[in-house]
This record gives structure tokens, sequence and C-alpha cells, in this order.
């Protein structure tokens, strides 16, 4: 399911078989039909080629916000793992800033400071799932240094940053690829709400979220424009769930 | 007991000095500030905007706003709009009843169909009643809010008229929004009561109470649940966060007053004020309810004690 996601995302110019932006003022509304799988939208635009298109968009914004929530919360989590004392108290007093406030306010306010954009929705988004990974690495961390090995690492004298690197930060790659994998649906989910909400991605981009938001208006007319997207962001999201949920059975057993 | 929660209560200040520093950094930030930003387009004179910005305290700097802003909040005093012109806290006032009635209906919803979904699949591993109640989860799981809601108002709205399709009132009124806010709950509740029901119905003392030929009810009930409930309610505490999150969603779906439908207006119209009350409001309200979470655990197992 997701290596299909994937393969739509890539190709999406060769498999759509009409271009996502191209209005067409003689097709609009038209409902589901050989032509058009999918149906058109208010503008007469193929829905099928603007959902395959959006899988770009919703992979992006799932990737790249895990992306700076994973390095920002491995970065903390090491940092307060490794070094402890009061750089670790102040590190995880402001991870426990983050967590006071539920995941997908905390996104609002960021993405009504950075103000409303695809680009500022991922960074809102990664922003607030950094607790996650944090908290995380620094409960392998604080385990990880007990090991033998990098005790005997620190004994004859190998710098921080090589027991860091060497010796610790593969200990803690695991769990965050477990998280990750769950994080990318998460993510997803948070930034199609934002978009649907109308803080995210901005017309005319083929945009999951947004779209479903711009077929709300239509829905007795044109049940199609809200189901395809939202049809398409729920296999996604349950992809990458089972992904996940897979992930953790093979590396922790005890979970499953 | 008290002192734990004395400890606690303190150990909170902190935590919302850094949140109110937070709500009032990232709002402090914007590019160009509320009052240049919303008269931008109604093209008001320069007089106006100077006088507003001078009411508003906007020129003061960072320090002296935040200073007022958290000595405004220590009286609980939230501001007025800069749009409306009413005051916050009335304004929170009028929309938080909808809400409250929202999230708990909801809350009531993933809690009663969440846990008796994962006992079933629990109590029966690997059959097909758990496949089917996984898949329920999973399917929960990965389901946006919004979508659910605009599917439910076509099925039960518009093709059947059984129930209307926004707005606020009675029962009706309520029963879509509450499902469409409640059912990744009912998801997340499930996975965690299977999976932590399946622990302890693993251990010693569950095969001692079936060795005291206890009726399988009786071993599920009393000695299974009860120790599994711990967890559910963590989870049921950080669901409360994930609810009043969602409630944005599903209220501006529905067209439902409350405060996620206010403020995601407020966002929308630039109204940092009302944004930063409502915000600081929904972050106090998830710290209290996780903190009651933790304090609830004695009552569930008698072995937690607060030191």
């Amino acid at each position: 399911m997701l290596l299909l996601l994937i393969f739509c995302a890539v190709f999406a110019p060769v498999i759509a078989p009409y271009d996502p932006l191209a209005v067409a003022p003689f097709d609009i509304l038209l409902p589901p039909s050989p032509d058009h799988w999918m149906g058109t939208d208010t503008l007469g635009r193929d829905m099928l080629s603007r959902v395959i298109f959006g899988s770009r968009v919703s992979l992006r914004l799932g990737l790249v916000s895990v992306s700076i929530a994973m390095s920002l919360g491995i970065l903390i989590g090491s940092l307060a793992g490794y070094l402890g004392g009061w750089i670790e108290a102040a590190l995880m007093r402001v991870i426990d800033i983050l967590l006071a406030f539920p995941s997908l306010i905390l996104a609002l306010i960021f993405v009504f400071a950075l103000g409303p954009g695809l680009t500022n929705a991922m960074i809102a988004v990664g922003i607030a799932s950094i607790p996650a990974y944090a908290r995380v690495t620094r409960a392998e961390v604080l385990s990880a240094k007990e090991n033998l090995y990098v005790q005997a690492a620190e004994a004859v004298g190998a710098p921080s940053r090589t027991v860091m690197f060497r010796h610790i930060l593969p200990n803690i790659i695991a769990p965050n690829i477990v998280i990750a994998a769950l994080g990318t649906g998460i993510a997803i989910l948070a930034g199609s709400a934002l978009s649907f909400l109308g803080l995210g991605a901005q017309a005319p981009t083929p945009e999951w979220g947004l779209m479903l938001s711009q077929g709300r208006g239509f829905m007795s007319l044109a049940w199609w424009l809200s189901f395809f997207p939202g049809l398409a962001i729920m296999i996604t999201v349950m992809a990458l769930n089972l992904l996940g949920d897979g992930l953790r059975d093979v590396f922790d057993p005890r979970l499953g | 007991m008290w002192s734990y929660i004395g400890r606690r209560l303190l150990i909170l200040i902190p935590v919302i000095f850094g949140v109110s520093f937070l709500v009032f950094g990232a709002l402090y930030i914007i590019p160009g500030d509320a009052v240049d930003r919303m008269l931008a387009e109604s093209g008001a004179s320069a007089e106006t905007l100077a006088r507003l910005r001078d009411q508003y305290g906007l020129d003061d700097p960072f320090l002296v706003q935040y200073g007022r802003f958290l000595s405004q909040m220590i009286r609980f005093d939230l501001g007025r709009s800069i749009i409306t012109d009413r005051s916050v806290k009335e304004q929170i006032r009028n929309q938080l009843p909808a809400t409250i009635e929202l999230t708990l209906s909801a809350l009531m919803i993933a809690f009663l169909f969440g846990v008796p979904l994962g006992v079933i699949s629990a109590i029966n591993r690997g059959s097909w009643a758990d496949a089917i109640g996984m898949l329920i989860a999973l399917v929960g799981v990965s389901m946006p809010n919004f979508w659910l809601g605009l599917l439910l108002i076509m099925a039960f709205s518009l093709q059947l008229g059984w129930l209307p399709t926004a707005g606020t009132g009675g029962l009706d009124h309520l029963i879509l929004p509450a499902v469409t806010l409640g059912f990744s709950g009912i998801a997340v509740i499930a996975r965690v009561t299977r999976s932590s029901l399946l622990e302890v119905m693993s251990s010693d003392f569950i095969r001692t109470a079936r060795s005291k030929g206890l009726r399988q009810v009786t071993i599920i009930v009393k000695h299974g649940m009860r120790n599994s409930m711990a967890s559910v309610l963590t989870i049921v505490g950080l669901q409360f966060g994930a609810l009043l999150g969602g409630s944005v969603v599903v209220e501006t779906v529905f067209s439902r007053q409350g405060l996620g439908f206010m403020a995601a207006d407020a966002i929308q119209s630039l109204d940092i004020i009302l944004v930063q009350g409502t915000v600081m409001l929904a972050a106090l309200a998830f710290v209290l309810v996780n903190l009651l979470v933790d304090l609830s655990y004695s009552l569930l197992d008698p072995r937690v004690r607060y030191t």
C-alpha cells in the first residue's frame, strides 16, 4: 500500500491522466465516469489527477515535519541524557512546556505565528512533535550510558563526540524509527487538518485537506469532492500505521 | 497525598510560566503586529493606527508587554479582543459550555465503546472478533476527523435527513459532532485496553483466580479490568488533549458554537488577544486534567501511594 503511494508520488506526472491545475470551464462538477474516475471539481479540474499529485504534497509534509521533529528531538534528548546536570534540567523543562499543549493546538500557535502556508505548516507540525523523540532519546541514552562498552570507551579516553556518535547513537535509532513511522501518519493528519482550517497549503495546491475543505460547500451536489481526498488521507495514514506497528514488532517484540 | 499534590502544583508553576512565555512570545514575533495586519486591508489612517497601537501598548518593549500579559493572566483578566473590543473572558465564558458539552460527550463515547471493544479483542485474542476490533481501531486512528464529520453529515443529514447538518442546540445537534470527535478516541482506548488487559491476564493472580474456579466474567471484571485501568486512564487523560485540539476542527466542520470554532475564527482574523486567551486556557485545562489523572491512580490501584 505504502509502495503504491510512493509510486504515485514519484511518478505523478506520468500516471496522472490530466494536469492537476488545468481548469476546464465546460467540465465542472462531473460525477465519476470512465473519463474522470473521481469526477471533476468546481473548476473542472480532474479529481483523480489532483488526488495523485496530492500524494506528493502529503508525503512531503509528513517526511519534512518528521525530519524536523526527529532531528531536533534526538539532538535535545541526547544532549539532555548524555550531558545531564543543568543542561538536562533546562532542556527537559522546555519539553515539559511543549507537552503542556495539546499537539494540534501547539501546531496552531506556531502556524499562527509563522503565517499560513504549506512550509510553515510543516515546521509547525514538526516543532509540535519534538517531545516524543526527545523523551524517548533521553531515556535510551540514559540506559545506553550504563552499558559496559560505553564506560570502557570513556575509560580509554575517547572524546565525548566519539562516544556519543559511535557507541550511543546506534542504540537510540531503532525506537526513533518506530516513532517516526507512526509519527509520519500523525503529521499527515495534523498537516491536512491545518490545511482544512485554511492555515496550511493554499489554493490551488492539490493538497488533500485543502481539497476536502473546498468540497465541503458542495456536499449535497458533489459528494466526490469530499470523499476521495479523505479516503486518500485515510489509506496513507493507515499504511504508515501498519508500517509503524510492524517495525515495533520487529524492534521491540515485548510491545506487540 | 496532600504533600504530593502540593509538590505537583508547585512543579506546575514554572511550566505555566513557560507556557505563557511561549504563547506570548510566539504571537509576539508575528511579522508586523496585529493592529498593522488587521488594519492594512481596511485602509485605516495613520492616526487611528497609532492610537490603537498606543491603546494596546504594542510599542512597549517585549518584557514590558510580557509583564503586563502575565499580570493580567494572574488576575484572570484576559484582555479585550482587538477586533470586537469585547472582553475575552466573557467570550470564553459564552463559548465554554458548548465545548465542554462536546468534549465530555466525545470522551464518554470513546470510553463507553473503546473499553468494551478492547476487552472483547483481548479475551478473544487471535479470533475474528479480535481482528474486527483491531481493524476498527486501525481505521479510527487513521481517519481524519474532518472527513468522518463530512461523511456523517452526508449520510445522516443530507441523505437520511435524521439529524441537522450544523449549528448548536439540543441533543440532535450534539450526536454527529460528538461521534466525530470521539471516534479516534474509541480506537486509541480500545488498543490500550486490549494490550494492557492481555498483559494483566497473563499474571499469576489471574491464574490463581482461575484455579479457584471463579467465573470468567468475575476474573475479567474484578481482577483483570481493575488492574489494567491505570494505563487506560492515562490514555483518557492524553485523549482529553487530542479532543481539545480536535474540537477546533470538529466545531468548524459542524459550524458549531464553541471555543474551537472561536479560536479558528480568531486565528483567521488575526485576533491575537483572543487566540492568546483561548490557547492559555486550553493548555491549563490539559495540564490540570493530566494532574487529576495522576492523582486518581490510587483510587484504582491501592498499591499506588503518593509520598
